[in-house]
Order: C-alpha cells, then structure tokens, then sequence
C-alpha cells in the first residue's frame, strides 16, 4: 500500500479505497498521502526492520535465511473506533487509535489526570489511525485521553481511552502499617509494632545513597569492601 | 549459625518454535542448544550433588512453551539427531586434529563430554528432560513454578483484562499437565508486574512471584527490609525481589564472572571456522553456517587473536569464582543483618540459559557454588520452604516494573514494535466476542474456536517484541508475529463462511500447543 507523492491523485484514490478508508473522494492528494503513510506505518510494513547493533551477537551471528513465502500482509485498517493508552514508564505513555470515521485532518489529543479531569497536556495529531508517544512530567500520576476536534474554541470528544496508572520511579513516603501473616492458607493481618520499624534503620541506609546509585553497592560502599 | 538464606531462581524458556512442515528449521536449534549447553549439564550436575548429599535446592520456572517442546515427541527425536551429528562432528574433529597435541586433546574433550551427555540424556532420562526437572522436584532439591502460558508481557496485555486472566490460567493447567504438580508460584514473563495483577494470581491459588528489585523498593507503603524480605500483597500473595549485587557479579558482561579470559568464547566455532567441506553436512542444508557447539578457543580478550581453550584451567576458574561468589553473600549477609531482625534472604535470578550455552563454564560454577554454600553460613531455600519457615511479612503493592532495560516497559513498547500492540488487542477482544457469541458450537467449530485461542496467545508471546528491540532475528519474529495474527484472521472468516476442514487441520498440526484449550476461557 505504499504510496508517494509522485503518484497521481486516481492512484492514490484506488490505493485508499483498496484500504477501505472513508471519506477519501473529499479528500485533497496531500491528505490521501498523509492517511495512506498513516496506514503503512500502523501495519509494521514502514518500520526498521534491520538488525540493531547493540547486541555483540548482531556484529557475528548470520542473518537466518527468509521463510518461504513473503510475511502476510496486516489489515491496515482494522474497523474499529477505539483509541488505547499504554504505559510505557514513569513519564512515557503510549497512545494509538482508529477511528472508522470519515478522515478529520486536525485532531486533538487531550491528556486528562483522573478522576479529577485536570488537563495536563494538549497535542495536535492526525487521523483516523495514527499513534502517539506522551512525555508527562510527573510519575505514577493516573491518566486518560481524549481524541477529539476543536470547533469555536470547544473541544468535542471522539475517542476516550483507557485509565492507566504511570509507574513510580522512587521509594514511597508512605511508612508501614500492616504485617500478613500466612499460614495453613489462611491470612492473619495485624498491625506493626512500633519496635518493628527499625527497618527504618535499613532504609536510612538507602535513602543517603547519590540518587540512581544500586543499594546493594552502596551498601558495600560503606566501609565493607567484599 | 545460619546468618542468610540464598533463593536461587532459574527461568528457563524458549519461545514456542516447532516447525513439522519443514524437515530442518534453523530456529528450532534454539531449543537443540539450549538442551545440549545447559538444561542436561544443569541436570546431570544437580543429579550428582544429589548422590552426593549436598543440601542443595533452588527455585525455577519451565515456562509452558518450553514444557511442551521438551515433551513433544518430534522434537525430542529431532534432538536425539542433533546428538548423533554432534558426535559424528566431534569424532571427525578427533582425526581432523590427529598430530596437533593441543587441538587433539580439545576434540576428544568434546567427543566425551557429548558422549556422557547421550547417556545421560538417553539411559538416565529416558530421553525426556522434563522428567529429570520432575525427579529433582520429587526429591524435594527444586521447587517447580510456573510463568505466562506464552511467555505475554502482562502489563501491556492489560488492556484486555482477560488475556491477562488466560495467560496465567492456561500455564496452571498446562504445568499441571506437563510437570504433574500444582505450581505453588509463578514467574513472571520478564519480571512484569502491574498493581492488581496479583488478584489474578491469586484466583489461580499462586501464591508467590518475583519482582526486579525497584519493583520492591517502591512499593507502597514502602518494603521496611528492602528487598531482603517479600513482601505480602493484599492479596496475599507474596512477592521476592532481586538482589542487585549477586545479580550483577553473575549477569554483567565487563564486571561478571563469565566474562573471565579463560573462560570459553562463544563466538568463535567451527561452524564458522572451518571449510563448508568438512562442516557442511552439520551446518544448515542451505548453506548458512550456524553454531555446532564445538568451539576450541577461550575469551583470551577484547582481540580477534583468541588462545586456545584449557578446560582444566577453565575449571579451577569456576572453582574459584564459586568460592568468590559464596564469601560475598556471606560478608553481604553480615552487613545486611545488623539492619534487620530477622535472617535476611538473598534472592538471585538468572536466565537459565545463561549457565552452559552462553557461559559454558556455568554449570560447574553452580555446582560448586552448592558445594562451597555447604560448608558456610548460608542456605540454599525454595520460595515455597521459605515462606514456609517465615509466614509473616509487611504488607504492600509493589510498584509497577519489569527487568527490562530502564527497569519498565520500554523494550516491549517503542518504535521498533509499538505496531504489534494494536492487533493483539484487537484480535484478543474479538476472541472474547467469538467466546461469548458460539456458547455450544459444533465440534468443527469448536475446533476452529480452539485453534483461535492457540494463535492468540502464540501472537502475545514478549519474544516477538523483544526480539525486533534488541535486532537479532527479527525477520523470525516479524514473520512469526504476522503468522499468528493473519491465522487467527483465517479461522475467523471461516468460522462465519464456511468449512475449511483441510486448512484447519494443517494450521492444527503446526501450532499444536495447549491441546486441551477450551476457548470459552476468553468469555469470562
């Protein structure tokens, strides 16, 4: 489905309509390339698939011999109106979505802490298919987004997404309450004793190391050289 | 006195690759390999220690895809060939090197070593490896547990909670199956954890899994012993974390053992080496050189000059690294005790494949690793024993993590693979529909319902994604990933279309796994 933009408009049409993709007859040549290079890159066939360097064994070991036959080829367009959120660390998410809509040249994606429903980002972002790497600065927040468009100065929503939780990327303030006691397959729950939080005693430990530095190194860093 | 507990954890897998259309499969040598380098050396080793009587015991997973390749009937035969044609190598080997004293002494090393590894394999086993990891389960040495049924990055299948639900379910019934056991805790594919995961585990009465070591340090509330103690989630299940420095002594290519000069390259083989004449018949038909296993050089250094190997020289290293290894967890132990109350446990996880395939000395290394801990402060524990001996622990949610590079979930999330993630989650909420619309199918039907949920879950499989990040390979895994996805497509248009018995039977014969799926798992 590869298109470029010396191909004729009819061409693109047909290639757009082989895709399945709605509303492509009001569309101009620029926004047939635009949704067609869209599609190839959701379907994995745009993207490197050339050996990283890396890896010691890449430099060594011999490319294996192709599968006979070509890999099939993906849908591109898999029919479907959802928009998915993943997290991908800390600070990093991932958006991708399809929209079986007619094409919308100027969407907005639209970054929303819940449940409070703080927008914290705004980016602009084309359709119906594409996807979208967030970079967000707080970590562990719980987030959302929308896929939309802006008409008079108002956002209308498309697509809403997934709740996902970011991961943290520190010790918690949080101190501990509870010990579980398992046994027999029964759980006991009780609460921690004061005396008992001389673990505190270790985590004092961890918590003077320069920052991003292994505990256990630390540890052994201290005057315990083994 | 004992002053620490030691939880080894081996994970041994091998995505599932098993290719019956075809009479040789470059990729199915992975698992050849793994066999012949490190899963029978680890067990001829631990059956000594056994006769022995040295207390040893140590954790590991067998992941299902793994489980079933070792207990499929073509592939084991394939292996008992690999066997003979490494021996029929080694012994050409022996007359190729007759007048060269050192080169002649390494062949005929090779020649026994695969000679003692037949038998063993054959005589002692009975040609089922998984019976030998059942045995040292039997005698109470390992504690067996299980991990995803195809090895799914979980907290990116999360979107569609029930391909998390079938993954875990799956592998219990498949490592009940297989290994003949209940599996008391689960490894985690590539240590990926999300808050809430643990409730699915604990439907499936799981009742430990393991975290890399942030995944622990920043949990909430935070683990007052670090990672020197689980913790319990609400759930109840308990969860380990790993120990950074043994961890990074064992793992770590410039600061690690493995990368010890003397030891065994693992590049350099004659595979590579030697004339197609002579290595042709044991390389790929094709013409493609591959790895035969006989390798006749040591690491020697960051040159293309390699020395040649001396396996008693190499011996005394693993000797000597065991007996490092054991004397810094004791003076880690030490240390770590004066801030707790109670004896502190160092949990340290490693790649099974790691020990013989790529660190070819690895095997020794554990073994003596055991002899040495005998005679110290320190015990060898399963998760299971130790949760048992120490029933009480804090309660908290670990935080989200994997052991992946930068410790989340970026190498099965970014440019290279993000493409993958749409399709599985849309075949994977189509396979959910499917199983709530065809409630008492028709056998034939229910066939291609089943064969569905097989690609499924052979699509979610982390190696693809792994494989395209780190570029080895990635032909294979693209393709693999294709197949599966544009299989699950096939049976679909035929389950509303019409019968296609023929086409249905094949694609059954290829991705033979979980013979007993029901599909109606995905209704739930």
């Amino acid at each position: 489905m590869k298109s470029d933009p010396g191909m004729k408009r009819a061409d693109l049409l047909a290639l757009a309509k082989q895709a399945g993709v709605r509303g492509r007859s009001r569309m101009t040549k620029k926004q047939l390339i635009e949704v067609l290079a869209a599609l190839t890159e959701a379907s994995g066939e745009g993207r490197d698939r050339t050996p990283a360097s890396e890896t010691p064994s890449a430099e060594v070991l011999p490319p294996p011999p192709p599968l006979p036959g070509g890999p099939p080829e993906l849908p591109a367009l898999l029919e479907e109106n959802r928009i998915a959120l993943l997290p991908q660390g800390p600070r990093t998410a991932f958006a991708y979505w399809e929209s079986s809509g007619e094409y919308l040249p100027d969407l907005v994606l639209r970054v929303v802490m819940v449940p409070e429903e703080t927008e914290i980002a705004s980016h602009d972002v084309r359709g119906p298919i594409g996807s979208y790497y967030l970079h967000l600065d707080q970590a562990g927040i719980q987030i959302e987004v929308l896929l939309g468009v802006v008409k008079d100065g108002r956002f209308h929503q498309i697509l809403r997404s997934n709740r996902i939780r970011l991961p943290d990327d520190s010790p918690s303030s949080d101190l501990p309450k509870f010990w579980m006691t398992r046994k027999d397959g029964v759980l006991e729950i009780t609460p921690l004793s004061k005396e008992l939080v001389r673990g505190g005693a270790l985590w004092g430990a961890f918590e003077d190391r320069p920052p991003g530095y292994p505990v256990s190194s630390w540890i052994r860093g201290r005057g315990k050289e083994f | 006195m004992i002053a620490a507990d030691w939880g080894l954890f081996l994970h041994a897998h091998l995505p599932f690759v098993r290719h019956p259309e075809y009479e040789y499969f470059l990729e199915e040598h992975w698992l050849y390999e793994a066999l012949a380098e490190c899963y029978l050396p680890l067990l001829r080793r631990f059956y000594r220690l056994r006769d022995q009587g040295v207390p040893f015991k140590f954790t590991m997973s067998i992941t299902p895809p793994l489980a079933t390749m070792l207990d499929d009937d073509l592939l084991r035969a394939r292996f008992s060939k690999y066997l003979d044609r490494t021996m029929e190598l080694a012994e050409k080997e022996v007359r190729r090197n007759e007048g060269d004293p050192a080169m002649v002494r390494l062949a005929r090393f090779y020649l026994e070593r695969t000679s003692i590894k037949r038998r063993f394999y054959e005589d002692t086993l009975g040609s089922r490896a998984l019976e030998g990891f059942c045995s040292l389960a039997d005698s109470g040495h390992v504690e067996i547990v299980t991990c995803g049924a195809t090895h799914g990055f979980l907290p990116l299948l999360a979107y569609h909670p029930p391909s998390v639900q079938v993954q875990i379910e799956v592998a219990v019934k498949t490592h009940r199956r297989l290994l003949h056991r209940e599996p008391a805790g689960i490894m985690l594919p590539e240590c990926a954890y999300y808050p809430g995961l643990e409730e699915v585990l604990a439907g499936q009465g799981l009742r430990f899994f393991l975290l890399d070591s942030h995944g622990l340090l920043y949990s909430k509330p935070r683990s007052l012993f670090g990672v020197f103690a689980p913790v319990h989630t609400p759930a109840g299940v308990a969860a380990f974390a790993r120990d950074q420095e043994s961890s990074r002594q064992v793992w770590s290519a410039k600061e690690g053992y493995p990368g010890d000069p003397f030891y065994r390259d693992f590049y350099r083989d004659v595979g590579f080496d030697l004339h197609m004449d002579h290595v042709g018949p044991y390389v790929s038909p094709d013409g493609t050189r591959t790895f035969t296993g006989i390798k006749y050089h040591r690491i020697t250094g960051e040159t293309d000059q390699k020395e040649l190997y001396d396996p008693d020289i190499a011996l005394e290293k693993a000797r000597g690294h065991a007996a490092n290894f054991v004397f810094n967890r004791e003076r880690q132990a030490e240390y770590i005790t004066g801030f707790m109350d109670q004896r502190p446990l160092i949990v340290s996880p490693y790649d099974a494949e790691l020990f013989g395939h790529w660190w070819f000395e690895g095997p020794d290394f554990l073994e003596n690793v055991f002899l040495r801990m005998a005679q110290s402060v320190l015990r060898p524990v399963t998760f299971s024993g130790y949760l048992e001996q120490n029933p009480t622990h804090q309660v908290a949610v670990p935080c989200a993590s994997s052991w992946g590079d930068k410790g989340y979930y970026e190498v099965w999330l970014n440019g290279k693979n993000d493409w993958i993630w749409r399709y599985l989650h849309n075949v994977a909420i189509r396979m959910s529909e499917r199983a709530r619309n065809f409630t008492s199918p028709d056998p034939l039907r229910r066939r291609i319902l089943n064969q569905m949920a097989r690609e499924l879950l052979l699509a979610q499989s982390s190696d693809w994604p792994f494989i395209m990040t780190m570029g080895t390979s990635v032909a294979y895994a693209d393709r693999r990933f294709r197949d599966h996805i544009d299989r699950f497509n096939q049976l679909d248009s035929i389950l509303g279309e019409g019968w296609d018995e023929e086409k249905l039977r094949k694609i059954e014969e290829v991705d033979n796994i979980f013979p007993d799926i029901d599909y109606r798992v995905y209704a739930k």
